[in-house]
């Protein structure tokens, strides 16, 4: 089974490169354009023992040197976040910007910005899932582990925000002494349910999925300590093996990889999805409620439901794709798993969803304009000509024209460049939050006009969750497995039984 | 499972034969276009509100043909786009319906020229038959909101429009058609590369020009209203009539003892899903959001839409009360089921009341225009009824007349074997 098909020259051909060969642009050979075949979705001849021993290596190696260093990093700028958020509760919410009518600043900001990063994992694991695209097995563990950090981070902004974050558990409707209730008609609760069903959802998927491969890693170190025993070591040379075997004996569940526990596994696998996949619109869609139930101009628009969903799924794969291509470069053998094509698929992914929230923005530039409700329309202006015009050009540079370079393949298969499109799309799709909220500097009445700036405790809160969120992030990759084993073994194509007993030539990576 | 491909690409499986529905789509099309001709009539023999009824009617009926080809070639598209594998074999299905994009266009041309006639033959005045009021200069007399929006609400401008959406779908739908039949001949792969970049650009291009048709056909007829998610709301109607039509005629082939191996129980239930996944949920999903937020946030601008849908002892409350129950919660039920989904009659059934209740929906968006009118006239189900027989009977000509399926795709091996449970 070679990883190239005989027609590779006239594939090259027809994509209109007119070379022959081997590509140097394209060294891992999946970029082919042919329609009669399907590229591998594993490269480099592996069985699947060498894909047990890459996965769990990852694991069991020796803490790598860059790992300690950007884990120092990111707990110290988590540590500032932290400092900030006791500051905040110590001293009141006045530490922040707010001013009225900006009642609404950078902690709703923040919280949309994360909350929409958290949508990709569940969509490539859930909806990629139902759609049947198995490329999408290679980067699914990691980026629901980035979904669930991330939905962390932006919970922490709803939570704070409420000045006494002891009575942050109003939240809920629990029955207390004042018979004070939550308002049921208000989007802010209905925000409490859908991010708490999402998280606990997403969790649960991703969970449930790492038990197999968390039993490999029981496997091996159980193995490993027995084996150094045999050997006659004693001591402290067995502690990390001792933890690691029970830790992950723990969390496995006693999984023992019988037929029942995979026929549970699946049926699991699949009803989660199935389950998820309303939560990943459902998630976003009441978050635009919260902006579009008001009637403040510029946040009232019936379009916000898919409008937000769309945005949500295209930051969630620019932040899916600014860890994984340094991850991809630093831990070794992942290229062979998260291929070039791979990582083409989700540029394109970013294009769709950007060009759909461009389409919105300018579905919602010309009703308002077609609308002709000069508060609409004076609203819109002053976004782009008024004093938050650098916010507007902003956004829309990062968010719809910079996402439209992946039409090219350089920029699809040009990695440096892809993370440098990936920091863009997150920029800008914080400012689009920030578009929304700056709207009310300027509402109803012109004597309230003012300019909102963030203080320095917003903008440190807001760096702050950035290292809460690589903090997660870098303990994932070091201590779970990063990729789900028994998904990408499943698409490898030892996995199938030959399916063409008369073909030679067709790709069985499909 | 392995299959000879010369028993599955055998004539008799994959042509319907030059009999079969011969005398079908004759007696369907003359139907549809008699029923068309009567409303005509009654147009113009008709009182005023006849006038406007016909006028209504046909327009509702000729956006739903025109609904299921845009329908069908966006499902082309996609599948184009992201290089599909499974649904190869019914792919032509889809690329009959969308071929027949001309049907619509011709339709809502008729319907403008029916109105200018009508323009010229009747009375003028406020309450002149229009189907877009703000043609009537009575009408828009000293209206400041039409004002505001006479640059773009024009009638030569809107004309222009029109041509430019029918050269657009016209344009997508002659290319997707011309690289798959292209293949059929010559079997060169090149083609469904090219198709396929054909689609990428034709899902933006297609976004745009339905953004600005579902305003222009359907949004101006109340030229007061408007809402940023109509355009999406028309789209999810497009999509989900589009593809229920689809599934129906490959159920309705496969009953012929056609598309053997091509059409089987695990196509059918893919698509199922696809049609569980847009023609009830989407839209659900769409029409809930849009009036969720119109009713939350209380505009009296925008209101106006729902308020007219909901006065006592008209049709359209009675209405707006059927459509999520008839739309969505007896559909979601019923088609949850995975063997519902795998079942003939089962999807059938589903695929016949969901274009049912897309024809009283679509109605229900359009018809409550007409000042003073609380419920349905005779021509109503002649003007809509029309329309769409007609679509149905030129549908069944287009499918005998050709394979009924890609016949050189080179990636039809995928469709032979798809399978849900892998």
């Amino acid at each position: 089974m070679t990883t190239l098909h005989p027609d590779e020259a006239a594939a090259w051909g027809l994509a209109g490169k007119g070379r022959r060969g081997h590509d140097p642009s394209n060294p891992d050979g999946t970029l082919i354009n042919d329609q009669s075949v399907r590229p591998e979705l594993v490269l480099g001849d592996r069985d699947f023992h060498s894909v047990t021993e890459t996965i769990c290596g990852w694991n069991e190696a020796k803490t790598p040197k860059w790992w300690l260093g950007a884990f120092g990093l990111s707990t110290s700028i988590a540590g500032l976040g932290t400092l900030m958020i006791v500051y905040l509760i110590i001293t009141g919410v006045g530490v922040w910007g707010l001013q009225n009518p900006v009642a609404w600043g950078w902690a709703i900001v923040n919280f949309v910005w994360w909350v929409g990063i958290g949508h990709a994992g569940t969509l490539i694991s859930a909806i990629l899932c139902l759609f049947k695209q198995k490329w999408r097995t290679s980067i699914n563990r990691f980026a629901e582990a980035m979904t669930i950090f991330a939905v962390i981070c932006a919970g922490t902004f709803p939570g704070i925000h409420v000045g006494r974050v002891w009575m942050a558990w109003m939240l809920f409707p629990i029955p207390n002494s004042n018979w004070i209730w939550p308002n049921f008609r208000s989007p802010l609760l209905w925000d409490v349910f859908a991010v708490g069903t999402y998280f606990t959802v997403s969790l649960l998927f991703w969970y449930m999925g790492m038990i197999p491969d968390l039993a490999s890693l029981r496997d091996r170190a159980t193995i490993r300590l027995i084996d150094k025993m045999e050997r006659g070591v004693q001591g402290t040379a067995l502690l990390f093996d001792k933890i690691a075997a029970y830790a992950y004996g723990f969390l496995s569940m006693g999984w023992r990889f019988s037929t029942r526990h995979w026929n549970n596994y699946e049926k699991t696998y699949l009803m989660l999805a199935g389950l998820a996949t309303p939560l990943v619109l459902s998630v976003h869609s009441v978050v635009s409620f919260d902006f579009a139930v008001s009637i403040v101009p510029g946040w009232h628009t019936t379009i916000f439901p898919p409008y937000f969903v769309a945005g949500a799924i295209f930051s969630g794969f620019a932040m899916v794709l600014t860890l994984l291509i340094p991850a991809r470069a630093l831990f070794p053998g992942m290229k062979d798993f998260v291929t070039a094509r791979t990582v083409e698929n989700m540029c394109k992914i970013i294009t769709v969803t950007g060009t759909m929230v461009g389409f919105a923005y300018i579905t919602e530039f010309f009703i308002a304009w077609y609308g002709a409700n000069p508060f609409e329309q004076q609203t819109f202006i002053r976004r782009m000509f008024g004093p938050y015009w650098w916010a507007y050009w902003a956004m829309f540079t990062c968010n719809v024209v910079s996402p439209q370079v992946f039409w090219f393949k350089w920029c699809r298969t040009n990695i440096p460049f892809i993370f440098l499109i990936t920091i863009v799309v997150n920029i800008g799709m914080w400012f689009e939050r920030f578009v929304i909220v700056s709207t009310l500097s300027s509402d109803f009445m012109p004597s309230a006009w003012g300019y909102y700036s963030p203080t320095f405790v917003d903008i440190g809160t807001f760096i702050g969750s950035l290292g809460i969120f690589m903090t997660l992030f870098l303990l994932f990759c070091r201590f779970l497995p990063m990729l789900a084993i028994s998904e990408v073994k499943n698409v490898m194509h030892q996995a199938h039984e030959h399916l063409h007993p008369h073909d030679d030539h067709h790709g069985e990576g499909h | 499972m392995h299959v000879s491909p010369e028993k599955v690409l055998s004539k008799e499986n994959i042509y319907l034969g030059d009999r079969s529905g011969g005398m079908l789509w004759a007696a369907l099309s003359f139907v549809g276009l008699a029923l068309i001709g009567v409303a005509v009539i009654g147009a113009l023999a008709g009182d005023v509100m006849a006038k406007s009824v016909a006028l209504y009617a046909l327009h509702t009926g000729a956006l739903i043909a025109m609904g299921f080809s845009i329908g069908a070639m966006v499902f082309v598209m996609l599948f184009r786009a992201v290089e599909a594998g499974w649904s190869i074999s019914v792919r032509r299905q889809f690329e009959n319906v969308m071929s027949l994009w001309w049907v619509g266009a011709l339709l809502i041309v008729g319907v403008v020229i029916l109105q200018m006639v009508l323009t010229r033959t009747s009375e003028g005045g406020h309450d002149a038959p229009y189907l877009w009021k703000w043609m009537n200069p009575a009408y828009t007399e000293g209206d400041t909101i039409y004002q505001a929006k006479a640059a773009y609400l024009s009638p030569l401008f809107f004309y222009i429009r029109l041509v430019v959406y029918f050269a657009i779908w016209g344009g997508l739908a002659t290319g997707l058609w011309y690289y798959s039949t292209q293949q059929d001949l010559d079997g060169d792969k090149r083609h469904s590369l090219h198709a396929r970049n054909l689609a990428y650009v034709g899902m933006v291009v297609g976004a745009f020009s339905l953004l600005f048709a579902s305003t222009d056909l359907v949004m101006s007829l109340d030229y007061h209203w408007f809402s940023t998610m109509l355009p999406v709301w028309f789209f999810a109607g497009c999509l989900g009539s589009g593809i229920a039509l689809v599934v129906l005629t490959l159920i309705v082939l496969r009953s012929m003892g056609r598309l053997h191996v091509l059409f089987t129980s695990e196509h059918q239930h893919d698509l199922s899903k696809l049609v569980f996944g847009f023609a009830v949920c989407f839209w659900a999903y769409i029409a809930f959001s849009q009036y969720m937020l119109i009713w939350y946030a209380n505009i009296p601008e925008e209101t106006a839409f729902f308020d007219i849908r909901k006065q006592p002892g008209t049709l359209w409350v009675i209405i707006s009360w059927v459509l999520p129950i008839a739309h969505f919660i007896l559909p979601f039920i019923f088609f949850l089921p995975r063997p519902i989904r795998r079942s003939s009659a089962g999807t059938a059934f589903v695929c016949v009341w969901l274009i049912l209740v897309h024809i009283i929906d679509w109605w229900w968006m359009i018809r409550p225009n007409i000042h003073g009118s609380t419920g349905m006239h005779w021509i109503d189900v002649v003007g809509v009824a029309g329309p769409v027989l007609l679509f149905v009977g030129l549908l069944i000509r287009k499918v005998a007349s050709g394979p009924l399926v890609p016949l050189r795709d080179p990636r039809m091996y995928e469709a032979l074997e798809h399978k849900n449970y892998v």
